[in-house]
């Protein structure tokens, strides 16, 4: 097994330097603490672009908080690119993970504060240790280092093929949410009775809630022990539309008393409330035995 | 002269082994049959600048982005039953795959474009889930999860109890992470969930990645031998979806990649260990399995490291004494620190907080082992595969595809062992890696037995781990060695192609991995509208934390977005599912809902109309499981209609809810 890093490729390229730290890694810094200063920002302030909350959430939580614990710990030029990456985002989550079982032991638990002042505050601790060990690094001409050659960055090309997947992936996140969206069973309608049990007279809640394809009437019939006590004809109702009622029920019915709801759909129907024979069978039906 | 230094005169190569060629760019360590002391540090001359580029990722990526775009077609074609849908689904499979499956085989591949490349599959994979399911979790185990994570968010607080997977709240890392994000951005679950997971799939592909570049050290190898990893059966669907072994398998795998890497570093190295300890320390909480599985890989890495050390030198070639220049020197490192850290906190974990795990797990795998051996015992006859227990069989492409996946693995995998022993036998890592490989033929036996069948297969995402290293050794090693033989490329290609397929086939049959119309008891395709929409009543009229029996699918979904307690089994282990199946509700009936206390019942007509396709409608151990042949009996789901002292509150044409708390709840 290899034990220098002679094979590997990551070598890093520290070449320039703001305040004796490399560029990158300022850079880096710089924007780990940002993220970690907007931490307070998105849990205090409404309003906020939702998109932008999710990024800097995203990058406070799978991100920020590793970047630096690592450049803290790891100073060197020992880990870089690729690994530095993969450090950072296994570091963050994990520290996420048992931060979070350290909140959930506290009195605060795992409120967003909570969230804020562990994950924010762990990044801009490490972030001041790795400022200070950072500027007390040597040089990479002093470690003996030869310094990569600066990588060339994308061509015009590429930029213009990297644009055309993102539009690409958007165009096919978008399709699969309409497609997704769109109802491909048959429409249908809810009906639910409840008794009002607080009330001081005996009573029911009537609801119908209507998720057919279009505006729907509806004839509803409430019966006690078979005998109509009252109809209702329920028009238009629209996609997505609840139609409630609270009823009272006739006084002096009996403990046993059967109080049934049926719901017709009335373009099914030839007759009104009052004549729909007992035979019909009904759309929905819903019991209550008291 | 280190090979360190050595230069390449452009992308020609000569006789040289596969792995010091430009794939490695002059840096790779020197190749040799025989194994020997590697030099000390130096530094790196570059002699290959443009090994750094991005060479034709941009390109290949487009390919991946159309690639999602036929799959999500084929979704479409699915939801619609388009006859086409198929077609395109595959078509989107292999346009992301097959080219970049040529690009990584190809030796002069530039290393960070490979870096690249497995990212875009990785992520590709990932996407075509969520293209599935854009609006929603719509897998089954997604939903015990989204309790968890809503229970967190709900109390601030962890281990509340679940009622569709208990053990999902005793491993709560992923539900956590989410939570955080969900509190910090005020997104939904859902869109915290999906973000989380594909930062957590970037770590996973770039940690393999990394681990087997340290393993193999090629990084020909490693694009290959993560390439492959992806090709088993759950890395496309079922560890992409919201659930705690899609967050663990990437701690482990960032795990496993730390301790290797810590073992490498001079500099640097308590960075790197104190990664080692947290990621250890979070697979714990994470995922029971996955954390038996990396300790049961960190034990056998160790065991091997032991043999190494007291092997006779003339089984592994290794000199006695590391100054002895004409043998190779042992790799004397193994991992115990972290063998014992990853036991130790195990361990706690399972006495301390998941105990419950013992008797989750213990079940299924004893069912299953009971099963293969009565398979065996010539007492039961095996499982038929392909076949869903609806009765429909998979179309005759999708099962040689399946078949010929394993036989392809199976075929390819002695050829590995063999490289590996011959060119790593001094590296307890590689060597680990090849002794892990070997239980793969084992862990077959299981798919053919009902019970045992899903124990099986999920093994094969830890199996893959060592597969993958030793099937891409083989690749690189021996059919690859002649570098860029198009012929020999091609036929890499499309046998890395058949078991990408067959694992996907294997792993997801075709009702599961596309969308479409309602099904009975299919799981993501049994979530739609009319139980969603009874979930959200329950939850809206009636309030959360009511006791409710109902069958399997209504159950997850009463269980998250109703937040109802499912009840499933009674105080002596009896299924709540008995109630459902005799066609009136007698004495025995009563008792048994009362035992659970149970308040609400919820029936879906829709179960005595087709077969269940998972094999049971509500449970394990209900009547007939995995062996029904005729649908439920409608008149035993209409049974609660007209019984005194239930009530019919709810009733939306195929799913009705009664009250039956007169006649089961103690006043």
């Amino acid at each position: 097994m290899i034990r220098d890093r002679a094979w590997h490729h990551e070598t890093p390229a520290l070449q320039r330097s703001v305040w004796g730290i490399p560029t990158d890694r300022a850079l880096g810094l710089g924007f780990a603490c940002a993220v970690a200063a907007a931490g307070p920002v998105l849990v205090l302030v409404d309003g906020i672009n939702p998109l932008l909350r999710v990024v800097l959430g995203l990058l406070l939580v799978a991100l920020a908080p590793g970047y630096t614990v690592m450049l803290a710990a790891c100073p060197g030029p020992a880990i870089a690119g690729t690994e530095r990456l993969v450090l950072s985002v296994g570091v963050s989550m994990t520290l996420s993970v048992l931060g979070g079982l350290f909140l959930n032991w506290t009195p605060w638990g795992l409120q967003p504060e909570s969230w804020v002042v562990l994950l924010s505050g762990v990044t801009l601790v490490a972030a001041a240790v790795a400022l200070a060990r950072q500027r007390g690094l040597p040089t990479t001409a002093q470690v003996g280092v030869r310094p990569r050659p600066a990588r060339g960055g994308l061509g015009l090309g590429s930029v213009c093929l990297l644009t055309l997947a993102v539009t690409i992936i958007s165009a096919t996140i978008l399709l699969a949410r309409i497609s997704a969206a769109t109802p491909i069973e048959a429409g249908f309608s809810d009906l639910w009775m409840l008794p009002t049990d607080g009330a001081a007279t005996p009573g029911v809640r009537l609801g119908v809630r209507s998720q057919e394809e279009a505006s729907t009437s509806y004839l509803l019939r409430l019966d006690v022990d078979g005998a109509p006590v009252t109809a209702w004809h329920v028009t238009e109702l629209a996609p997505g539309e609840t139609w409630e009622a609270t009823v009272g029920l006739p006084p002096g019915i009996g403990r046993s008393a059967v109080v049934e709801a049926r719901l017709y759909r009335a373009e099914a129907l030839a007759t009104d409330a009052e004549t729909v024979r007992e035979a019909e069978i009904p759309y929905r039906r819903v019991v209550l035995r008291r | 002269m280190s090979h360190a230094f050595r230069a390449f005169p452009g992308n020609r190569r000569g006789a040289a082994d596969a792995l010091s060629l430009p794939d490695d760019f002059g840096l790779g360590q020197p190749p040799s049959d025989r194994p020997t002391h590697v030099a000390a540090p130096t530094p790196v001359v570059r002699a290959f600048p443009h090994a750094d580029g991005w060479g034709l990722l941009p390109a290949f990526t487009v390919l991946a982005t159309v690639g999602s775009l036929l799959v999500t077609v084929g979704y479409h074609g699915g939801r619609i039953e388009a006859p086409w849908a198929d077609l395109a689904f595959w078509s989107g499979v292999l346009v992301m795959f097959l080219p970049i499956a040529w690009r990584l085989a190809l030796a002069r591949t530039p290393r960070r474009e490979r870096i690249g490349l497995v990212c875009v599959v990785g992520l590709g994979l990932y996407l075509n889930k969520v293209l599935h399911s854009p609006l929603a979790f719509t897998f089954h185990d997604e939903f015990a999860h989204w309790r968890t994570t809503n229970d967190i968010l709900r109390t601030d607080h962890l281990f509340s109890p679940n009622p569709i997977i208990a053990v999902s709240a005793l491993y709560p890392s992923l539900h956590l992470i989410t939570g955080a994000l969900a509190d910090l951005s005020g997104s939904t679950i859902f869109l915290a969930g999906v973000l989380i997971l594909a930062a957590a799939r970037l770590m996973l592909v770039l940690a393999l990645f990394l681990f087997f570049d340290l393993a193999a050290r090629s990084p020909r190898v490693a694009g290959l031998a993560t390439l492959l990893y992806m090709t088993n059966p759950n890395f496309a669907y079922f560890d992409a979806q919201y659930a705690y072994e899609s967050i663990a398998l990437p701690f482990a795998v960032f795990a496993m990649f730390a301790v290797v890497r810590q073992q490498t570093l001079k500099d640097g190295r308590l960075g790197v260990t104190m990664a080692v300890l947290l990621a250890v320390m979070a697979v714990v909480p994470s995922h029971h399995l996955t954390t038996y599985a990396l300790v049961g890989f960190l034990v056998l890495w160790m065991v091997v490291a032991l043999f190494l050390r007291i092997a006779p030198a003339r089984w592994t070639g290794i000199a006695p004494d590391p100054s002895e220049q004409s043998g190779a020197v042992a790799d004397r490192r193994d991992p115990g620190g972290v063998v014992l850290l990853a036991l130790v906190t195990g361990l706690a974990w399972l006495i301390y907080i998941a105990g419950l795990t013992v008797g989750y797990l213990t079940p299924v795998v004893w069912s299953g082992l009971s099963e293969l051996f009565r398979l065996i015992a010539g007492e039961v006859i095996a499982r038929e595969l392909f076949r869903d227990y609806s009765g429909q069989l998979a179309p005759i492409w999708e099962r040689a595809a399946g078949f010929s996946s394993v036989i392809l693995i199976l075929l390819a995998l002695p050829f590995g062992l063999l490289r590996v022993w011959q060119r790593y036998r001094t590296d307890s890592l590689a060597l680990a890696l090849a002794v892990g490989a070997l239980a793969y033929p084992a862990s077959l036996g299981l798919r053919l037995t009902h019970f045992g069948a899903e124990a099986s297969n999920r093994t094969s995402e830890f199996l893959f781990v060592p597969i993958a290293f030793t099937l891409a050794v083989a690749a690189v090693e021996l059919w690859l060695k002649r570098p860029d033989n198009w012929v020999r490329i091609s036929l890499f290609v499309v046998w890395a192609t058949l078991i990408f397929t067959g694992g996907i086939i294997v792993g997801v049959p075709r009702w599961g991995r596309m969308p479409g119309p309602y099904l009975v008891s299919a799981d993501t395709r049994s979530i739609e509208p009319k139980g969603m929409t009874a979930a959200e009543w329950m939850r809206t009229f009636i309030g959360s934390g009511s006791t409710i029996a109902t069958d399997r699918i209504n159950g997850l979904l009463m269980g998250s977005y109703g937040g109802q307690m499912t009840v499933r089994y009674s105080h002596d282990g009896t299924g709540m599912a008995w109630a459902f199946f005799t066609p009136t509700l007698g004495p025995t009936e009563i008792e048994l809902l009362r035992s659970g206390q149970v308040r609400y019942v919820v029936v879906d007509r829709r179960l005595g109309t087709r077969l269940p396709i998972v094999g049971v409608y509500f449970e394990m151990g209900e009547p007939d499981t995995y062996s029904r042949t005729v649908p439920m009996d409608p008149a035993a789901l209409a049974k609660f209609d007209d019984v005194d002292g239930v009530q019919r509150l709810y009733d939306n044409g195929d799913i009705v809810i009664y009250d039956i708390g007169a006649l089961t709840v103690d006043p």
